[in-house]
């Protein structure tokens, strides 16, 4: 019964998704009805989740059928609940956009639902299979989306660069995992672990199968051998989708690594530190390079978001025996989430009036045409670019913290100055916005603006401000503080353990 | 033992062969085929596996791995008539559009 009522968020999601597609059947829907139908089942889902939200339990689903592959703590709740509140806010957010691109349709929020099933499951597998299904949902959901216009040939060409690269590396999870039964004879996280702890033959054969799940890893972050892929295929997809990837399925795959990472990697830290090391080095310098040469935003974006896996990896880096670090690795990615989906959605919200690909230029004066827009797009940068009173600052802090009480000091010097870089792509849009005049003549916005989207980019630009001074004003208004986020991740590690 | 050995190294020189394919061969409908043969490759290995452990799990993964493969070559072939459509060939040199342009 406790199994049932655990599972429900997973199941709300899964029948939003099959109801969203019977729905697109019919033309009397219009996109309003599809993102109305989407956002009721993920609230829905958000709620029973918040049943269990900040408890400290660990159980496994259905232990009898399923044996101990589906297996829910906190550390999965939080997540899902990252994940599902990063979707909503996706679905609001592009609601102008999809208004405007005629060729979404609903089938498109019954596939995003799909893909955050599988995410969904991705944060709760404990056996590496499950994962590989769960993470195969999600993928090709996301290649559909990506093309999900036809009629384009850049969205059909990133959908098939994207295709081709992701499955080929899907295939090294998969002799990782063959490798690793062999060696161990199962392919369940917590045997795996028992395993490591106590035996010490065909070690070889372990460790080269966790490398290669490690490529897997590092391939969907976007880390440094294996980067190229991002800038092509966040600049070939509909921005809404770029969104999509780079903030809600990016965590979804923290979210198992980090699980891997704690109960099964730490354990062969030693063998990958130097590796570790080099490529939190280039990571950052190479996404720094990238980045600086962009001309167009989206591009920039994609190209910042390489940077700030470089921040994640050296908190992995720093995760220390028993995670005692990882709270900052899920903090730095709750502030990514936020700043990221503002970042790319508020771009999608000026992409729906235009029809121009958004370069610097193009934001032009546009402090002087809509100040509410300039006065969010300048909070997100400020938190991706970490700027205090800004949640981006309080994540890079704790990394930063963490890196160097860990010893690694001199590679937290190299990100914090890579950070320093990175206010020169990010300063330089703002700049663009309130320091030049508009090139052409586009009429002054009154603010009447009746569109979702708006304020939901409002609703996140407050949390943004939130996270960096949550904290500060708790003193005078009786608030959540992020000490109380530091709490929750605690307890979402602390049942990795049970 | 021995025809395992030997049955597990075929699996590794297949897998290789495949690798060799996806980034050597241009061809799109090649490509597909090698990362096919990767999958297959990998199921080989559980099965093999398998046998060594006396135990049934690898043989249902392999089963697993062969429906997903199912899923995969769906979309994969949906891309390929896409891109055929606009190009009129499998050359994936021919798509160029989301070069940098600063290579161009």
């Amino acid at each position: 019964m406790n199994s049932i009522l655990l599972i429900l968020p997973m199941i709300s999601v899964l029948i939003g998704a099959l109801v969203l597609m019977f729905m697109s059947m019919y033309d009397t829907f219009k996109i309003r009805h599809f993102i109305t139908v989407s956002v009721i089942a993920l609230v829905i889902a958000v709620i029973f989740s918040m049943g269990n939200f900040g408890d400290l339990y660990s159980e496994s689903l259905f232990p009898v059928i399923l044996g101990d592959r589906i297996v829910f703590d906190s550390y999965a709740n939080l997540f899902s609940i990252l994940l599902l509140v990063g979707t909503i806010f996706i679905i609001l957010v592009g609601e102008s956009y999809a208004n405007k691109k005629t060729y979404l349709k609903g089938e498109f929020y019954s596939i995003m639902l799909f893909s955050l099933f599988g995410m969904l499951l991705l944060a709760h597998a404990n056996e590496l299979i499950t994962a590989y299904i769960a993470f195969e949902i999600a993928s090709f959901s996301v290649y559909i989306m990506v093309g999900f216009n036809s009629e384009d040939g850049r969205r059909v060409e990133a959908m098939f660069k994207y295709l081709v690269l992701g499955s080929f590396i899907g295939v090294f999870f998969l002799l990782g995992t063959a490798l690793i039964y062999g060696a161990t004879g199962t392919t369940n996280l917590t045997e795996i672990a028992e395993f490591m702890q106590k035996s010490q033959e065909n070690i070889a054969l372990l460790y080269i199968g966790l490398t290669m799940i490690l490529f897997t890893f590092l391939f969907k972050i976007a880390a440094f051998p294996f980067q190229s892929w991002v800038l092509d295929v966040y600049r070939g997809s509909p921005v809404l989708i770029t969104a999509y990837m780079a903030s809600v399925f990016k965590i979804a795959i923290f979210a198992l690594f980090l699980r891997l990472y704690i109960q099964e990697f730490s354990m062969i830290h030693e063998l990958w530190e130097p590796i570790f090391e080099t490529l939190t080095l280039l990571t950052l310098l190479i996404g720094t390079w990238m980045a600086l040469n962009q001309t167009v935003i989206k591009s920039m974006l994609a190209a910042s978001s390489i940077v700030h896996t470089g921040y994640l990896i050296l908190a992995f880096l720093a995760l220390g025996e028993g995670g005692a670090g990882s709270y900052a690795i899920i903090f730095y990615l709750i502030a990514y989430l936020l700043s990221a989906i503002g970042a790319f959605g508020l771009v999608s919200h000026i992409i729906a009036q235009t029809k121009v690909k958004i370069t610097y230029d193009d934001f032009k004066g546009l402090a002087h045409e809509r100040p509410y827009l300039a006065a969010m797009m300048t909070i997100f940068l400020l938190s991706l670019a970490g700027i205090p009173s800004t949640i981006g600052f309080m994540g890079k802090f704790y990394v930063f913290t963490e890196a160097i009480s860990a010893g690694y000091t001199l590679l937290a010097t190299l990100a914090i100055l890579a950070t320093m870089i990175s206010i020169y792509y990010y300063f330089k849009l703002i700049a663009m916005m309130y320091f030049y005049s508009s090139d052409k003549e586009i009429p002054l916005q009154t603010f009447d603006d009746k569109r979702i989207s708006t304020y939901a980019i409002g609703a996140l630009g407050l949390l943004t401000i939130w996270g960096g001074i949550g904290s500060i004003v708790v003193f005078f208004v009786p608030i959540p503080s992020i000490d109380e986020i530091l709490v929750v991740t605690q307890t979402a590690i602390a049942s990795l353990f049970i | 033992m021995t025809t395992l050995l030997g049955y597990g190294t075929i699996a590794i020189i297949l897998f290789s062969i495949g690798v060799i394919g996806v980034v050597a061969r241009r061809n799109i409908f090649v490509m597909y085929m090698s990362i096919e043969l990767m999958l297959n490759a990998v199921n080989l290995l559980l099965v093999v596996f398998s046998k060594l452990h006396q135990d049934m799990d690898g043989q249902i993964i392999a089963m697993m791995i062969i429906a997903i493969a199912a899923a995969e070559a769906a979309i994969f072939l949906t891309v390929m008539i896409l891109l055929f459509r606009s190009k009129g060939s499998l050359d994936s040199d021919l798509f160029i559009k989301l070069k940098p342009e600063i290579n161009r």
